[in-house]
């Protein structure tokens, strides 16, 4: 059974993508505030939250997340307040696609989308050599090490 | 070995399909109004802007597309997507079918839409649609499913015409026919609605009858209906054809859709043999397997024998897929007892009590409809009849055999239905008793396969006593 956490980058990544929605929705609501005042308060709600989602909480969740290829089965343990542990056994896979958006085509990382009848199971933006290394083991059954 | 697969540049037309109402017929009216006339919108210029941006986007989509099929590892990969860039590998064991449908926009351009389907896939859409060329298409699923000496077996317009008949419905055809006549009214600019019902109107009033003219109108709207569904069906289902492998089976059909599916053997999750009222009445059956995963037709099943007679469809199906076939094994039926046999008849005959105490009542209250409450009443009955005479079927007919597969006959809805899955397909047992059961000491056996259709069929009124055992022992379980 081997266990393995993400890379810093994925933790970069999601601050990133955090702190750009918060700087839009941020900039939406004072560009509107003077049509509507209560969009001031929204703003600063928002930014709060913004910066606590990305600075304090996505650390620790960030910590919380692990990725273990046992045997039979592809496990994936995160959460903080709410903890989830998702296995998908290997037998029940179909394929493997990678998903990679323009931003994290830059940190050189992708997501892996393990597809199994009537579900999946979402890994986390990992190193694309891993992720290619799960897509050939469940199309070809080798797990290169 | 690796072969690269680019898509048809088709393609970059389905990427603006879904522009066509809001923006390419709009500015292709704008460009023959600015030839005829020489007068043009202000807006023409942002759409031509807008058009030729979303037309940039479409091609360089198109241009990322490819399929890559590994020979060797018997991979397929397939790279999508510009911005948000997708990379799947299946492996071809994996795929569930493979589906190719062509139009006849697609036949000028020798193009044709290809679907990999599995069992992962979304319910409403194939895992993959895309354009391929008609020799590339040839050449992957000949790389998928090898060339091989397959046997073609074609059926008559007869027996496709029943096919369509069976499976077409009113209510399909008022699905599938208003939203053409209302799109065809609207870009038409002709009110053919109102046209229509105009001439129901005429035309129901002119009929004499006993009953009245909206029981002319009803009955003439759904009769068009069906008649609509069932040429649409017929045009489906037209040149059906059935090429079997070693391995694998493939179904052609379509004239100016035209649509060709094949999967492994190995793929099917279930076959049934069915009997639809028409069916009855010819004395025909019908042969389907089921196929997880199965593009925009998921829920749907496909016909591998249109229509045949029972002992010919037996000796088919012992043909093509021997493998489901279940002969050693253990039978469950109805109690063979007068009073368990009535028991089936239960449900009809509390309808028709229903029905005929309803009727009377509205009868006496609004007597100006009374003809209306005959018709309906009339209506009614057939249709409690036909479900009378399948509860018969399930009485006399109904079993459950547990073998190396599992067989199950029994009605279902309006037909009836045999049901032969592996018994490792088995995806759910349940027994379900009403108190009545309880006196009679009998349950509801319902058996459901593990398959994205998730076909099941239940049998009423056996002895719970022995299902129980029969369960316990052949799946090693404890009910």
């Amino acid at each position: 059974m081997k266990e393995n956490t993400l890379p810093k980058r994925t933790i970069l990544l999601w601050q990133f993508r955090i702190i750009i929605s918060t700087f839009v929705l941020v900039a939406a609501c004072l560009y509107f505030e003077p049509l509507f005042s209560f969009l001031k308060i929204a703003a600063i709600v928002i930014g709060i939250f913004g910066i606590i989602l990305a600075l304090i909480y996505l650390p620790f969740f960030f910590k919380s997340y692990k990725i273990i290829l046992s045997n039979d089965a592809v496990i994936v343990k995160y959460g903080i307040i709410i903890k989830v542990e998702h296995i998908m056994p290997y037998k029940r896979m179909i394929y493997a696609q990678s998903f990679e958006s323009p931003l994290a085509r830059i940190f050189g990382i992708t997501a892996v989308r393990l597809k199994a009848a009537r579900s999946y199971l979402l890994v986390a933006e990992i190193e694309k050599e891993s992720a290619q290394a799960i897509i050939d083991f469940l199309a070809e059954g080798e797990l290169h090490e | 070995m690796n072969k690269t697969f680019r898509a048809h540049p088709l393609m970059i037309f389905n990427f603006l399909k879904p522009f066509l109402f809001v923006l390419l017929i709009p500015v292709v009216r704008g460009l023959i109004q600015y030839a005829a006339n020489g007068e043009y919108d202000s807006i023409l210029h942002f759409e031509i802007m807008l058009l030729l941006a979303l037309a940039v986007i479409g091609f360089l989509r198109w241009w990322c597309f490819k399929l890559i099929l590994n020979e060797e590892k018997h991979t397929i990969t397939v790279i999508s997507g510009l911005f948000f860039r997708r990379t799947a590998k299946i492996n071809v064991n994996r795929l569930s079918s493979v589906q190719t449908k062509q139009n006849p926009l697609e036949f000028i351009f020798r193009a044709v839409t290809f679907r990999l389907n599995t069992e992962a896939g979304s319910l409403d859409k194939a895992d993959y649609e895309f354009k391929l060329s008609v020799k590339a298409a040839r050449e992957v699923s000949t790389l998928l499913y090898g060339k091989g000496d397959n046997k073609k077996i074609r059926f008559s317009l007869f027996k496709i015409a029943v096919l369509a008949a069976t499976t077409s419905s009113a209510f399909t055809g008022i699905i599938v026919g208003v939203p053409i006549i209302y799109r065809a009214g609207n870009l038409l600019e002709i009110a053919i609605s109102d046209m229509l019902l105009n001439e129901l109107n005429n035309l129901s009033q002119k009929v004499e009858t006993y009953f009245p003219p909206v029981v002319n109108t009803i009955c003439i709207v759904l009769l068009l209906s069906y008649a609509f569904s069932f040429f649409y069906s017929l045009f489906k289902y037209l040149n059906f054809q059935l090429r079997l492998g070693k391995d694998k089976i493939e179904m052609r059909s379509g004239i100016f859709v035209r649509t060709r599916t094949a999967f492994k053997k190995a793929a099917i999750n279930n076959v049934r043999i069915e009997q639809s009222f028409l069916m009855l009445l010819l004395r025909r059956f019908a042969m389907r397997v089921s196929v997880g995963g199965y593009g925009d037709s998921k829920s749907k099943s496909e016909v591998v024998i249109p229509l045949e007679k029972g002992q010919e469809i037996r000796k088919h199906f012992a043909e093509y897929l021997p493998f489901f076939k279940c002969d050693t094994g253990v039978f469950i039926k109805p109690r063979p007892t007068a009073i368990n046999r009535s028991r089936f008849l239960f449900f009809p005959g509390i309808y028709f009590i229903t029905a005929s105490i309803t009727a009377i009542i509205l009868g006496q209250r609004f007597e100006d409809f009374t003809r209306f409450v005959l018709f309906c009443l009339i209506i009614v009955c057939a249709i409690i009849f036909v479900d009378a005479w399948f509860c018969l079927f399930e009485c006399f007919k109904g079993k459950v055999d547990f073998g190396e597969n599992v067989f199950i006959r029994s009605r279902k809805g309006f037909r009836n239905c045999e049901l032969y899955c592996p018994k490792e397909n088995v995806g759910e047992i349940k027994l379900v008793r009403f108190p009545a059961d309880m006196w009679h000491h009998t349950c509801r056996l319902r058996i459901t396969v593990r398959s994205e259709r998730a076909d099941s069929l239940c049998v009423r009124h056996l002895d719970y006593e022995t299902v129980k055992k029969t369960v316990n022992e052949y799946f090693n379980i404890n009910v």
